[in-house]
């Protein structure tokens, strides 16, 4: 299975959702989608976090995040606390290639070996979490996840590939790109976030 | 810490608008968190290490909230990396972004 496919699918399921995307997501979900409630952080271990607080502080609206195995092992205990907290507008999707796949490198993670990330998950109390290995059982399971409350939690086990080396980044600033975010959610929510000191 | 003192550090937190607190016990100023569980116009998130606790309170503050980050005083060290992209995420922009924390000593 392909990351690139799989978020493809996921692309017309994105009305007026927040998308927080990991470093490695957001390479490729930044080219599918000019959608301006994506927020792509640029770095790793942060995404599920910071997810998780814009859906408890936005509790009436849906927020899905793009994470990766190399991110989610980084910041393991977000786990437990995502069990614990249970926000159930939160759709997380964990693409796991089983490697650590930079610019340069390619070594493999511990999912590689014998973790399993939703095995975790569900021991953690996020009871629907599951792992999914081929394209149709993917679209069957992020399409009930969108569509149906509750917490989702879907791991899709992806092949490593190297488009993200050759990859156009985009030419938004990551700066920009939270402004750009945060305006966003103050014209859908109706409320101001950021006020301007000028 | 005196049950005053923890009265008067949760009404200062609440006059001045802080109604997201992310949290992970310490001692010395534990006594707050019974009050701030008390009182509905805090959301509290209890996580598990101080690192997602600035994670969490990042993401919470992009939606609106006002956010707070409770934790003993070696938390900042553990959340550096995290605080590190608090820094990118709120720099430049009117938003609260607080750590509560014990310091003793010189």
């Amino acid at each position: 299975m392909n990351r690139r496919a799989c978020l493809e699918a996921l692309l017309p399921f994105v009305k007026d959702q927040l998308v927080v995307a990991s470093v490695s997501g957001q390479w490729v979900w930044g080219q599918l989608s000019k959608h301006e409630g994506n927020l792509l952080l640029g770095s790793m271990g942060n995404a599920l976090g910071v997810g998780m607080g814009l859906a408890l502080g936005l509790p009436h609206r849906q927020v899905i995040v793009i994470e990766s195995d190399g991110s989610v092992l980084l910041s393991l205990f977000n786990l437990p606390t995502l069990g614990t907290l249970h926000p159930d507008n939160l759709k997380v999707f964990v693409f796991d290639n089983e490697a650590y796949s930079g610019s340069r490198i390619s070594r493999p993670s511990a999912t590689a070996a014998k973790t399993d990330i939703a095995a975790i998950a569900r021991d953690s109390g996020i009871e629907r979490a599951v792992t999914v290995r081929d394209l149709g059982n993917f679209n069957r399971e992020m399409s009930s996840t969108i569509k149906e409350p509750g917490l989702g939690f879907v791991v899709a086990k992806v092949e490593e590939t190297f488009e993200h080396r050759n990859a156009e980044r985009s030419d938004v600033d990551l700066m920009e790109n939270k402004y750009r975010f945060v305006r966003y959610v103050e014209r859908t929510e109706g409320k101001p976030i950021f006020l301007g000191r000028g | 810490m005196e049950p005053e003192l923890a009265s008067k550090l949760v009404n200062g937190l609440r006059s001045a608008g802080i109604n997201f607190v992310t949290c992970l016990p310490e001692t010395r100023l534990s006594q707050i968190l019974p009050l701030m569980r008390e009182d509905s116009f805090f959301q509290l998130a209890p996580v598990a290490s101080e690192a997602e606790g600035v994670s969490i309170a990042a993401g919470a503050s992009l939606g609106g909230k006002q956010v707070t980050c409770y934790m003993e005083g070696t938390g900042v060290f553990v959340s550096t990396y995290k605080s590190s992209y608090r820094g990118r995420t709120l720099r430049r922009a009117d938003a609260s972004f607080g750590f509560l924390r014990w310091q003793r000593g010189g």
